[in-house]
């Protein structure tokens, strides 16, 4: 069970070295490895970021709750959203490039020569992700728990942290890049072994289905049970991932890093193939658990505990490594995003400072992990609940940004604070939606003060020439 | 570039909302039908992308 972690953690720790002796100190070359990341090493970063721990093990969990549409509502959304490679990462790229941005603020401030609307962007980027890196820091302790039973989760918790704070330093981007190709890898061989010995333990997959439809029909049909998967529903999650994803820090900074055109490209091309079979495998475990009568207190468990039961103990170490690759390839990048906005953002690029802010993150993530504070309370507990909210806010302000000469500053500094004004009411009141997800009201209702403002108080704007002059 | 290769594109994203669809629940192998309708849709999404970046998407 150990050896197999211990072999994963050492490989990490040697892409960290490696990537150092292959980097130059320059902000460039730590912070976007000098904009060199080929298709592949592109497509595999930018899939392992933003496949998560929420990808490997909330969707078991949200499939043994809710049903097959959980499939749906994650697969079709995130693959449209590869074209926001286009539409977003072409230009973000080129306008990093002649520009020299490593971060998200940097272009959206750029345009407007407004710092303020700069830091205000990066404020509300990092509210955002720092508590969703600190809950990774736990998750990766619970599922360290599970391969070593001996070991506590805060001191699992604290080594993950650990390698991830030595890589991150070591390699900067690079090494984060690298370390996401070697788990991509990981997390999708992974998830594939978990599908094939549980389904064939269950007597082959169209056996596994039946059993579960046996016991609940409703598991196969939408709206599902509980009535949860409504047109309405379904529309809202489509939105939602295809202007959401993009506004991950940690995935809009690797848009700087592709070495070409191309790169993004390929990217686009064979993000939705993925999507389409890896997000499946989860959600197939997590309704099969139905047809087994298998105890589940916490769905979040379900596919740990499926593979636990039914398959042999290498491949529960071989599935639970690659639940450690995917959430542990996300935590370094918003590591390193983080670091990246709040010291090129605030004080320049500095990659002393960066590495600082990185230490004093992870140490962060570390006082989390000691005071066994409760990820489901307090503010902590709030932003983590509305990140998706807060962070599809921002797109109004990126996309005008990008393509509408007649944004203003104003505009953009309005749409978001009133945006994440009414993340904050919905969460604490309840407001009628119309059926459809708060965020999606959210986010038109952020596009609209986007508009307005800017077409109420025009305002000087010298820079919107240049800004899209790369179009 | 060239406007006709988001017309794939938008197609895809009409054919995501399969509200024909709607409380089927009848299994097709492993998976019921519908199931197979949004693998389809979503794996199709890289081939029309793939138009995309083939024929109107230009390096600048």
């Amino acid at each position: 069970m150990l050896l197999l972690a211990v072999i994963y953690i050492l490989a990490l720790l040697a892409i960290g070295v490696y990537a150092r002796t292959k980097a130059d100190n320059t902000p460039e070359g730590y912070f976007l490895a000098n904009r060199g990341f080929g298709p592949l090493v592109l497509f595999f970063t930018l899939a392992a970021t933003n496949f998560s721990a929420f990808t490997f093990l909330g969707f078991a969990g949200a499939g043994y709750t809710h049903g097959m549409g959980q499939y749906g509502v994650m697969a079709l959304g995130t693959a449209c959203m590869a074209l926001m490679f286009y539409v977003i990462g072409r230009r973000v790229w080129q306008l990093g490039k002649t520009r020299g941005y490593v971060t998200p603020g940097e272009l959206v401030g750029g345009r407007y020569g407004s710092r303020g609307l700069q830091l205000l962007f990066t404020g509300v980027m990092s509210v955002f992700t720092i508590p969703y890196l600190a809950i990774q820091a736990v998750g990766a302790g619970y599922i360290l728990q599970m391969l070593m039973p001996s070991v506590s989760m805060e001191v699992g918790a604290i080594a993950a942290i650990a390698v991830i704070c030595f890589y991150v330093l070591s390699g900067g981007m690079r090494a984060s890049g690298w370390t996401d190709v070697v788990q991509g890898v990981l997390m999708i061989a992974a998830m594939v072994a978990a599908v094939a010995f549980v389904g064939h333990a269950l007597g082959g997959f169209s056996q596994a289905s039946a059993a579960a439809r046996d016991v609940s029909p409703a598991l196969f049909s939408r709206p599902g049970p509980g009535s949860y998967f409504t047109v309405k529903i379904w529309l809202s999650f489509f939105v939602l991932w295809v202007f959401c994803d993009p506004m991950f820090p940690q995935m809009f900074t690797r848009f700087y890093t592709a070495k070409s055109q191309r790169s993004l490209r390929t990217a686009m091309v064979l993000y939705p193939l993925l999507v389409s079979f890896f997000f499946l495998l989860p959600v197939l475990i997590g309704v099969w658990a139905h047809g087994t009568g298998i105890d589940v207190d916490t769905p979040d468990n379900v596919l740990l505990l499926m593979v636990e039961r039914y398959t042999p103990p290498m491949v529960f170490s071989f599935v639970s490594v690659g639940a450690l690759g995917a959430l542990m390839s996300t935590a370094d990048s918003q590591l390193l995003s983080l670091s990246t906005m709040l010291t090129a953002d605030t004080v320049g690029k500095n990659v002393r400072v960066s590495r600082m802010v990185t230490v004093a993150l992870s140490a962060f993530a570390v006082v989390f992990v000691l005071f066994g504070y409760d990820p489901a309370s307090g503010i902590m507990g709030t932003l983590v609940d509305t990140t998706f909210s807060g962070l599809v806010v921002l797109a109004p302000a990126v996309l005008a940004t990008l393509y509408w000469d007649r944004a203003t500053h104003l505009g953009c500094i309005a749409s978001i604070l009133s945006g994440e004004t009414l993340v904050m009411l919905q969460y604490v009141v309840e407001l009628p939606t119309g059926g459809f997800l708060p965020s999606v009201v959210a986010l038109l209702f952020a596009a609209v003060i986007l508009i307005a403002v800017s077409m109420l108080f025009p305002g000087e704007n010298a820079d919107a020439a240049r800004a899209t002059e790369t179009r | 570039m060239s406007k006709a290769w988001w017309l794939p594109v938008a197609v895809l994203v009409l054919l995501s909302f399969d509200i024909w669809n709607w409380h089927q629940d009848t299994l097709l192998l492993f998976m019921p039908g519908w199931m197979w309708h949004v693998a389809t849709v979503t794996a199709l999404f890289s081939l029309a992308f793939y138009l995309v970046a083939r024929s109107g998407w230009r390096d600048e």
